[in-house]
């Protein structure tokens, strides 16, 4: 049968086309906890008014956050993201929360809901999500002094963890 | 982490709290897949075993080889589709759309169907699967999480793609699953049924290749599944 012959054919192709692309692995890549890639800069119209720089942000550890009100686990995930916010907001860290694949009326929505009072905004364009090469929701990024990703959590947060990768970020002083 | 570990992982989410975010895309796979049964139904010149097997076999593959690309961060294939994933969401809708043309001109262009039927069967499904990798956005459940982890870490990168690729393959299963499932209960259907769950078909797969190319399926996510959130 052609059908059958099309799959015997096809299957092997593709499943090659993975592997050969494993093969080629970019040493640029984030790793575990190595900062080897700078964090892409952003201006991010806030949902308060005004905007959120990245490079303004130099010299502080930033946390960003990238969610979006329909997503399950970013809900979860919210009430830790902001004890931990209130909690290290004085000592210099600060967070953005960056919605995508949402409306600005429905990231309003979740935001109230679960009482998240750092910054956040929509990337209504994906542009920024692309940048960051986001693919699933949620993900947070630890940006430390220098403006490198010193970290990146696919996945809901724990507090354990976030206070962890924040810590170090502040010991390290100018660099991680 | 095990293979089995993610095959479950991946097939498992699908009968689960996460079915919210999969909704993105498992209603319009349904239709697709009772939408093609009916195509091809009248058909007695296809083989019924390839007629019902081979579209969600290789739907299971485009989806997950595709997934799998767009979970390797630490792969330079991953970070190339990750890049020009708007581009690639806009040719997935229009694709889409031809899909819905076919299924609409599908009763008129019988002969010609039959004629192309390796293409209806065998790549269509395929590029479909690889349409939704393109124009779905997961939610990070806490075994694609551990996956997506390595994904990330260069020295791991191939192994996080190969378990992402297992998971999109457990995904795609319960998808096949369910869709057959559906294509039993509806084969014993009066024939007189049939054309119009066909146009439904094509109707509701037309609105989602509008969606893809007009860049309005974010008002589908943040309406429609935040309804469940």
């Amino acid at each position: 049968m052609y059908s059958a012959k099309l799959t015997f054919y096809i299957f092997p192709l593709l499943l090659l086309l993975l592997t050969a692309s494993g093969c080629s692995e970019d040493a640029s890549s984030v790793a575990g906890n190595e900062p080897l890639e700078a964090a892409p800069d952003f201006d991010l119209h806030l949902l308060e008014g005004g905007n959120f720089k990245l490079s303004n942000y130099k010299g502080k550890p930033v946390v960003v956050n990238f969610f979006a009100s329909w997503c399950v686990p970013c809900g979860a995930e919210s009430p830790v993201l902001d004890k931990v916010y209130q909690d290290y907001q004085s000592k210099g860290v600060s967070f953005v929360g960056v919605a995508v694949n949402d409306t600005e009326s429905k990231a309003r929505e979740f935001i109230e809901r679960y009482g998240l009072t750092f910054p956040a905004g929509l990337d209504d364009t994906g542009e920024i999500k692309d940048a960051f090469g986001v693919y699933g929701m949620p993900t947070s990024y630890f940006i430390n002094r220098e403006g490198l990703i010193s970290y990146l959590h696919p996945g809901a947060v724990t507090e354990r963890l976030m206070q962890h990768e924040i810590d170090k970020m502040l010991e390290s002083g100018g660099s991680t | 982490m095990e293979w089995t570990t993610a095959l479950w992982g991946g097939f498992s989410s699908f009968f689960s709290i996460w079915q919210i975010c999969i909704l993105q895309i498992s209603p319009f796979f349904m239709v697709y897949i009772l939408g093609l049964y009916l195509t091809t139904d009248e058909d007695s010149r296809i083989n019924p075993g390839v007629r019902l097997l081979l579209p969600p076999a290789l739907y299971m593959i485009g989806f997950s080889i595709i997934y799998a690309l767009l979970s390797a961060r630490g792969i330079s294939a991953g970070r190339l589709l990750m890049s020009n994933i708007n581009n690639l969401r806009i040719a997935a809708g229009i694709f889409i759309g031809i899909i819905s043309l076919h299924f609409v001109l599908a009763a008129r262009l019988r002969d010609m169907n039959h004629l192309l039927w390796p293409i209806v069967l065998g790549l269509g499904p395929l590029l479909l699967g690889i349409s939704f990798a393109l124009i779905y956005s997961p939610c990070v459940t806490p075994t694609y999480a551990k996956i997506l982890q390595m994904s990330v870490a260069s020295e791991t990168a191939g192994q996080g793609a190969r378990l992402a690729l297992i998971y999109g393959l457990g995904m795609g299963l319960s998808f096949s699953v369910v869709g057959l499932a559906l294509i039993m209960i509806v084969r014993p259907m009066p024939a007189i049924y049939k054309p119009l769950l066909r146009n439904f078909s094509a109707a509701v797969l037309g609105v989602l290749a509008l969606m893809n190319i007009t860049g309005v399926m974010v008002y589908y996510k943040a309406f429609f599944l935040g309804l469940l959130v």
